[in-house]
């Protein structure tokens, strides 16, 4: 048999790095068990594969021709007689690649194929002896083998998520493997539940506060631009001293006392559901860390609260942001005010982090702490309580999830659905950061690859001196205010209202050139010319909008739109005529959406600048 | 003649009918084989049946034009794919099963089909 070794690593190397790079780096080859796989010649010369085990030979491919079988049977999955556009199609398994290139040719030149396979020694064995170079080199298919890359299928799927939700998935197994692999079917179909979760949840949250995240960036717009970017501090803690995450969860209760001996000897960050219990008990945190714009204000109204600095989203709930009177270090600047601050820098990645805690830990990493203490994280209910002080927040019992949890104590666990969300997202990052987190919880969800210890020892082990502390909280502090800011925010303003006033005459335009589209197609059941050319501008002003900075406030205005648009726009008739109509309608809502909230953050916007004027008058 | 005009009326009607009883087979199996190879085992079997029904009339009718010198047939041929076929299906291979019916017998029956 020929050796296809070399010329699939070389093109891996060029379109797949992500397997290349796993493979190169870890030997896989020194651990294979070549013994479990084989291949003979079919009848017309094309190799076929057999998977033996202690008791079974599986023969994965026709005797006669595996080309023809793989053909007929990737037939089923054609694009154009899918009930969906843009799909994802979710396969287990690779085999020798027949059946996944011939699903290759049956998709449309919009969707995708995730592959997970299961046996490394397949996978290994197919680069091996079977040309698939044209698999690797084509951009619509992710691979993920266990073994080499099992890890990514789960960012990989993440990335899919909105389609996942909207249904847009198609989930296949290749012949046989069901039955010969099933532990890592029920694994791989766990990894798709999770996601799905993730996305459910976060379309939910996206449609309930859609608007209000506008609206609240526009609202701390002035105390935005009073103070400074998480992008200014990259780095600042360099590694030198340990952060430690305070979460609300019942076992906080546990850890205020150490809590305050802790007080110079780390970074100490609470969350903002924590501020109220530890100004109870008289614990000074550093910062605090606040997102939610339906944060209650009741949170806040305390002494702690007011005065200790914010780590604050641009989104956060306004009033809390005035409340607060000390220094505040924003995130989440999607618009980029920053830059009429001259801060030249890459926005900081929240990481697909779904709650305030685990922003949190984004914030710690991105600041270069290279140890995190975690403590009140517990993710899980104890005895009665959801947080801290045995309190009971949202008795929804509906939102506990069906399956029980290991606790870090090694008893099992009830928890929620969003709670296990999150722990999932604790498994995945805590796995990728290559510093030290510490579990001081004592109790709670076992997070993995964390070190359990308690508050005090975590602090004998890692806390850091009193000198190193006070350096850092310099350096930090001394990144100050903007001098000149009524200025910048005057003119941040007027660039604001005249984007919105631009975005406004696009729309405009969209709106006409739809009301033609639909009139035309009312005449024609093939795409007419004048169709043609108005779908070509629709297109450029699409993208003429979203490359606009105000082009997010948009977005995140018109989610509950979009989001009740989006849920069927994919779905395909069969008739092209009503297809086309279809999603002509759906975009006219969108665009009726988008003119709306043009118009109500424009009022907003103007009403900034005359109280701007004013001041500055 | 008149009695070769009605006797060549009715071989032509003849042959009609055994050309749409070969079209019709050669239909069911390509969508039993269809089914088969898309793992649909239980509409294959539901089509298996139609098959053996509609293999058993074509088999005849192909072993009557041999007989008759209308058509060279091997009958013998076709049966004994036919158990090849057959030995697939006992032991549940429906992937060789399906091939053997399209590479050695349909392949042939479309022959046959084309020579009428």
């Amino acid at each position: 048999m020929a050796d296809y070794f070399d010329k699939n690593m070389k093109v891996m190397g060029e379109s797949a790095l992500y397997l290349y790079s796993n493979i190169s780096e870890h030997n896989i080859e020194e651990n294979l068990d070549e013994m479990s796989i084989s291949s003979c010649e079919a009848k017309n010369g094309e190799l076929i594969a057999f998977i033996h085990g202690n008791d079974y030979d599986v023969r994965l491919n026709s005797l006669y021709n595996p080309t023809n079988e793989a053909r007929l049977w990737a037939k089923q999955y054609e694009g154009n007689a899918s009930d969906y556009t843009q799909r994802i199609i979710v396969c287990f398994g690779f085999g020798n690649g027949y059946f996944i290139r011939e699903l290759l040719k049956v998709i449309t030149e919009d969707e995708n194929i995730v592959v997970y396979e299961p046996n490394v020694n397949m996978f290994m064995h197919t680069i091996r002896n079977y040309d698939i170079t044209d698999i690797l080199a084509n951009k619509n298919i992710f691979v993920a083998v266990e073994g080499i890359n099992q890890e990514d299928l789960e960012g990989t799927l993440r990335i899919f998520g909105y389609s996942i939700m909207y249904g847009q998935v198609t989930m296949l197994s290749l012949p046989d493997y069901e039955e010969l692999y099933q532990e890592k079917l029920v694994w791989m179909m766990g990894i798709y539940q999770k996601v799905y979760l993730s996305a459910y949840m976060s379309g939910n949250t996206a449609l309930v506060n859609g608007a209000k995240w506008a609206d609240a960036t526009l609202e701390n717009f002035t105390c935005i631009m009073k103070n400074t970017f998480i992008e200014q501090y990259e780095g600042i803690l360099d590694g030198k001293i340990p952060v430690i995450i305070v979460a609300s969860g019942p076992s906080l209760n546990k850890n205020m006392q150490i809590l305050k001996e802790a007080k110079g000897k780390a970074f100490i960050i609470a969350v903002d559901s924590a501020v109220k219990y530890l100004d109870k008990a008289g614990v000074e945190p550093d910062y605090i860390v606040t997102l939610d714009v339906g944060k209650l204000l009741s949170h806040f109204q305390n002494r702690t609260a007011i005065s200790t600095p914010m780590f604050a989203s641009v989104e956060s709930n306004p009033l809390v942001i005035k409340q607060n009177r000390a220094k505040k270090i924003f995130f989440d600047d999607d618009v980029n005010f920053r830059r009429w601050k001259n801060v030249d820098k890459e926005k900081m990645s929240i990481n697909g982090a779904g709650s305030v805690a685990l922003a949190t830990f984004e914030i710690a990493k991105y600041l270069g702490a290279r140890t995190i203490i975690l403590i009140g994280q517990d993710l899980a209910f104890e005895g009665n309580a959801s947080h801290a002080m045995g309190e009971r927040r949202q008795e929804d019992y509906s939102t506990v999830y069906p399956e029980l949890i290991e606790g870090n104590n090694g008893q099992l666990l009830k928890t929620r659905y969003d709670w296990f969300t999150y722990l999932c997202w604790y498994n995945e990052q805590v796995r990728a950061f290559d510093g030290t987190v510490v579990n001081a919880t004592e109790g709670g969800a076992k997070i993995d690859n964390t070190e359990i210890l308690t508050l005090r020892e975590a602090i004998e082990r890692y806390g850091a001196h009193q000198n190193d502390v006070e350096k850092v909280m310099e350096k930090i502090e001394n990144i100050t205010l903007q001098e000149n800011s009524e200025d910048i925010i005057l003119q941040g303003l007027i660039n604001l209202k005249e984007e919105f006033l631009e975005v406004s005459q696009y729309i405009d335009e969209a709106l006409r050139l739809i009301t033609i589209l639909l009139k035309e197609n009312s005449r024609n059941v093939r795409e007419s010319n004048m169709m043609i050319r108005s779908s070509k501008r629709l297109s450029e002003i699409n993208q003429i909008i979203s490359e606009k900075s105000i082009n997010i406030l948009l977005e995140r205005y018109t989610y509950s739109t979009t989001i009740k648009e989006y849920k069927d726009l994919f779905v395909r008739f069969k008739d092209q005529q009503k297809n086309r109509e279809h999603v002509y309608l759906k975009s006219k809502k969108v665009y009726q959406g988008m003119k709306e909230g043009v118009e109500t953050m424009m009022k907003k916007v103007e009403k900034l600048l005359d109280n701007a004027k004013e001041g500055s008058n | 003649m008149i009695s070769d005009k009605v006797n060549y009326t009715t071989e032509g009607t003849m042959i009609s009918k055994v050309k749409a009883n070969l079209k019709n087979f050669i239909q069911i199996t390509e969508e039993m084989t269809i089914a088969f190879y898309q793992r649909k085992d239980k509409q294959g079997y539901e089509l298996y049946e139609k098959f053996l029904d509609a293999l058993v009339d074509v088999v005849d009718e192909l072993a009557y034009l041999n007989d008759n010198k209308m058509l060279q047939v091997d009958v013998s041929k076709i049966n004994g794919r036919l158990a090849k076929a057959l030995q697939a299906l006992e032991i549940n291979d429906t992937i060789t099963f399906a091939d053997v019916i399209q590479f050695e017998i349909l392949s042939d029956i479309k022959m046959y089909y084309n020579k009428l």
